[in-house]
């Protein structure tokens, strides 16, 4: 009944600790939108003094912002795996780690 | 109105994904290990990745007319829905049993690998003719010190 108890505990706390490391893990989606946002405002500064640069400016800025995204779309991927294949290996972790004391 | 150079990178990075997407393909069969989920996991992330590279080039199009202010806000905001797009992606693909979460994941990495490797290849492009040019402007300065302009052409004259 304790091992029982233990168990569950053990797991509750795991599951808790990957929802607050996905959670913890997007908070590095908030930098690249603004650092895509200080571009692009940098940009229109540029188009604005020189008009005919329009073209090359707007094309360098998408490959630069979708450069940029990557940092975001890591804690993403990062996040995913903390909610979806990180508690399966924790318990499985836990399991085999009681199973073994038992 | 959507602009050329948006169609034309966005056509770039769709051939490289798609053949980013063929390569895995290749690899999970090589591995053993395919089966259709991988498919299925890789069209919805290939296509969910070439989606938000053109929402985010035709965001940077729409922005860069407005205002400083105008266009930090359009892509700041631009930025946090197409994140909450790709994480709606992801989640799919780890919930539902047809579509497999590794190569849901991998996948959406492709459209940045495309654009690295485009980039790469523009700057070798680049390279020749920034050397060609620097063998032709020596030879125009050579020209120009062989044949020295003379201040005083008159004086010289009477000499």
């Amino acid at each position: 009944m304790e091992t029982m108890e233990t168990l569950a505990t053990a797991l509750a706390f795991v599951f808790g600790m990957c929802a607050l490391g996905a959670g913890i893990a997007m908070i590095a989606g908030i930098g690249p939108g603004i650092g895509e946002g200080n571009a692009v405002a940098k940009a229109c500064e540029a188009i604005g003094r020189q008009p005919e640069s329009k073209g090359a400016v707007t094309s360098t800025m998408i490959m630069g912002c979708a450069v940029a995204e990557t940092t975001g779309l890591y804690a993403l991927i990062v996040a995913i795996l903390l909610i979806f294949v990180a508690p399966n290996v924790f318990k499985n972790i836990i399991l085999s780690a009681i199973s073994t004391i038992a | 109105m959507i602009d050329k150079t948006v169609l034309k990178e966005t056509c770039y990075v769709a051939v490289g994904t798609v053949l980013l997407s063929v390569v895995m393909q290749g690899i999970w069969l090589l591995t053993g290990k395919w089966d259709i989920s991988v498919l299925w996991g890789n069209l919805l992330s290939a296509g969910a990745g070439i989606l938000n590279f053109f929402l985010m080039a035709y965001t940077v199009q729409v922005a860069v007319l407005k205002t400083e202010k105008g266009a930090r806000n359009t892509v700041r905001l631009s930025q946090s829905l197409r994140l909450l797009f790709l994480l709606g992606i992801a989640v799919l693909g780890g919930v539902l049993e047809c579509f497999n979460l590794y190569a849901v994941l991998i996948a959406l990495f492709f459209p940045r690998i495309a654009i690295t490797v485009r980039s790469i290849v523009l700057k070798k492009e680049a390279k020749p003719s920034a050397i060609e040019s620097e063998e032709t402007a020596p030879e125009s300065e050579t020209v120009i010190e062989s044949e020295p302009v003379d201040p005083k052409p008159e004086a010289n004259n009477e000499r």
